[in-house]
């Protein structure tokens, strides 16, 4: 079924093309959600909520664009939301030794999906959100910076400490398996 | 813009398509809630109940500002006009200035509106040339002219004991007529039994469908103008019309003072209503699918007792009939929660002295403690209460039959606020609290509408003052509950108010 035919048939109220929707897009948008959540739970109510805005505001799409995109717009805007009900805040963590680190990308080659995820939810909520929107989402700092009402220079500085705490975890992973 | 860190891009490539399990369900609740919000919602179940209320509110405003405003001197009823129109038409017959006051004064009195042009003005010439020959007398133009500037100014008319028609503003002008002369002073003889709308008078106005002053019988029974109700008005001046006095030829006039002031025609427009109730209140839960077991529970467990509501409203009457109605009452439902929590366990420590001699003979203490486990149930018994704060909105239909009057209202009740004090059990069966002001709990901080219908009788006291009793009913069409608890509950009631209702005279127009 062509991208077209699918939102047409959602349009229609056709529950099993909305299904087959869902089934498509619910294990990636799940794991956009976990990345932003504190918790599976926060993780759920953001997927469904992603989700019934996707179906109430599909007849907006126009179209431009890739639909996907489109979709994954909606499900960052809609974290994002619930970090700013958590309000959100960009601590600055000291790091010593964060200038320090030099990973090689044999290190982080092997650790599969689950262990990143592990990781990343271990970051403090700034460093986390800046690195999810610039890393995986691809927003500029000064994209990051509208819609965290920060400054963009607060989105690099966050996305630096962020890398550099991810990158220490994994060698610190590491130094554990062997 | 993402970086080129191979780390980054390592991180991106791994993590974007990744799928993670999504728990079962998640698409059927999905589902419900985008039908859910795909229904167009009333506004006020948009949560903005406290703006739908303050909307409905300044809407109210401005349905009773405009009325005032669009009919101030034009609110009278078609038998106002037609009254008006035919004491118009009397001058022909009697062609005296007497006469056309009279028809002058019915127009102002009527509240119809300012038509004294000089077409409209009859006055005999024959009249007129007599009345010139008087220096005191001043023709029918100048009267009109002068009740016209009167009107036109708001100022309150008097026809004072000497013949005199003013404003009592002391406008210049003045209308005299002597007590002898044949446009004022009809002879004793035609006066009998002639219905008159002068009478006498005190200080204050008062006016009355009597027959002359010195007769002795009245056909109709002098009222005081202050206790006349705007219906009384229309009434009189019904009753004037059919004991033909437009026909009539003009009475004697002795030491009589009649006061009208336009302030006293719209006396009784307004009022104010302060009520008190006892609601009988039901509930009405439904539940498609949700936990029959806690239903049942729920229902066995909670009895809504006798609340009670109370408030002030204030009210216009627009035309005969009708009359709009708002104001603000507190509403509070009462609830009897008693539930029984079973394997409760209850430890006690049991303390026990004992007191004995030694072998040297002292003599010692020893306790000994105990403690005691028990498992049974216990029984919770709380008294919930429901607390409203609302608007009321209504608008009556009421008919007056001598001193009782009858009404019907129908109309919306908006909650602008509610407060919930008590408890209840949640669906694991655990006691909680039923919710705080702000909505947290079981039920909205604001519920919805209710549509509110009553009939209502009225008896009339002295001093503007109604005493009445109301019966009424009332359905919620929205839910009082919050939509996440899976059950939708709402309270209809229904009970009888009592009240005082409290007429505005208006401005007395004191000579």
């Amino acid at each position: 079924m062509s991208e077209y035919e699918l939102i047409k048939g959602c349009l229609e109220g056709n529950q099993n093309i909305q299904r087959m929707l869902f089934e498509q897009f619910a294990g990636k948008f799940m794991t956009m959600c976990l990345r932003y959540a504190v918790d599976s739970m926060e993780a759920e109510d953001m997927l469904q909520e992603g989700f019934v805005r996707i179906f109430t505001h599909l007849h907006q799409f126009k179209f431009e664009g890739s639909f996907e995109g489109w979709m994954r717009r909606i499900i960052v805007n809609v974290c994002l939301k619930h970090l700013q009900k958590r309000k959100l805040q960009f601590k600055e963590i000291s790091d010593e030794h964060a200038n320090e680190v030099q990973i090689a990308p044999y290190t982080y080659s092997s650790i599969g999906e689950d262990e990143l995820m592990k990781l990343i939810s271990r970051l403090p909520d700034g460093y986390r959100t800046v690195f999810n929107l610039n890393v995986i989402e691809g927003y500029s700092h000064e994209e990051i910076a509208v819609l965290l009402g920060i400054q963009a220079s607060t989105s690099r500085s966050q996305l630096v400490k962020a890398r550099k705490m991810l990158q220490n975890q994994i060698i610190h992973l590491e130094k554990i398996a062997v | 813009m993402m970086s080129d860190n191979p780390f980054d891009r390592h991180i991106k490539n791994s993590l974007r398509d990744y799928k993670s399990p999504v728990p079962n369900g998640m698409f059927e609740k999905i589902m419900e809630e985008s039908t859910r919000l795909k229904k167009p919602l009333p506004f006020w179940q948009k949560n903005n109940f406290k703006l739908s209320a303050v909307l409905l509110t300044l809407f109210a405003i401005y349905l009773i500002n405009h009325f005032i405003v669009g009919s101030k001197f034009s609110n009278s009823s078609s038998v106002s006009k037609k009254i008006a129109n035919n004491f118009a038409n009397s001058k022909t017959d009697s062609g005296n200035v007497y006469g056309k006051i009279i028809s002058n004064q019915s127009e102002l009195s009527l509240g119809d509106s300012v038509q004294f042009t000089n077409k409209r003005e009859y006055v005999s010439q024959e009249a007129v040339s007599k009345a010139s020959s008087d220096d005191n007398f001043i023709t029918n133009k100048e009267i009109n002219k002068e009740i016209t500037i009167a009107i036109k100014k708001k100022m309150p008319l008097s026809f004072d004991s000497n013949d005199k028609v003013s404003s009592t503003k002391n406008l210049n002008k003045k209308v005299v007529t002597k007590k002898d002369s044949p446009f004022f002073l009809p002879s004793q003889s035609e006066k009998k039994n002639k219905p008159s709308i002068v009478s006498k008078s005190e200080d204050n106005a008062t006016l009355g469908l009597v027959t002359d002053s010195s007769s002795t019988s009245t056909d109709i029974k002098e009222k005081n103008w202050k206790s006349l109700g705007y219906q009384d008005i229309i009434r009189s001046f019904t009753q004037l019309e059919n004991t033909n006095l437009i026909n009539s030829k003009p009475l004697m006039q002795t030491n009589t003072t009649t006061t009208i002031s336009l302030k006293d025609i719209r006396k009784g427009q307004w009022f104010v209503e302060g009520y008190g109730s006892l609601d009988f209140n039901t509930k009405n839960i439904q539940a498609p699918g949700f936990n029959t077991d806690y239903l049942r529970m729920k229902d066995s467990s909670h009895q809504l007792t006798t609340g009670y509501s109370g408030g002030i409203k204030i009210g216009k009457r627009f035309g005969q009939y009708l009359a709009l109605k708002i104001g603000l009452q507190y509403k509070q439902i009462n609830e009897r929660f008693e539930y029984i929590s079973q394997n409760v366990s209850k430890s006690s420590s049991i303390i026990t002295t004992r007191t004995f001699l030694n072998d040297i003979g002292q003599t010692l203490s020893l306790q000994d403690t105990s403690y005691l486990s028990q498992l049974g149930y216990s029984v919770k018994k709380v008294n919930n209460s429901y607390k409203n704060i609302e608007i009321p909105l209504t608008v009556g239909y009421e008919k007056k039959y001598k001193k009782l009057t009858v009404g019907i209202n129908l109309g919306i009740i908006a909650n602008i606020q509610s407060y919930y004090k008590g408890q209840t059990f949640d669906t694991s069966y655990q006691i909680t609290s039923l919710g705080a002001k702000n909505g947290t709990g079981f039920y909205k901080s604001q519920s919805n509408l209710s549509l509110f219908g009553s009939a209502q009788l009225l008896y009339q006291l002295p001093h503007h003052i109604e005493l009445f009793t109301e019966p009424y009913l009332r359905i919620s069409i929205g839910n009082s509950s919050i939509s996440d608890i899976g059950y939708n509950q709402r309270f209809n009631g229904m009970g009888i108010s009592t009240g005082l209702r409290f007429s505005f005279p208006g401005k007395s127009n004191k000579k």
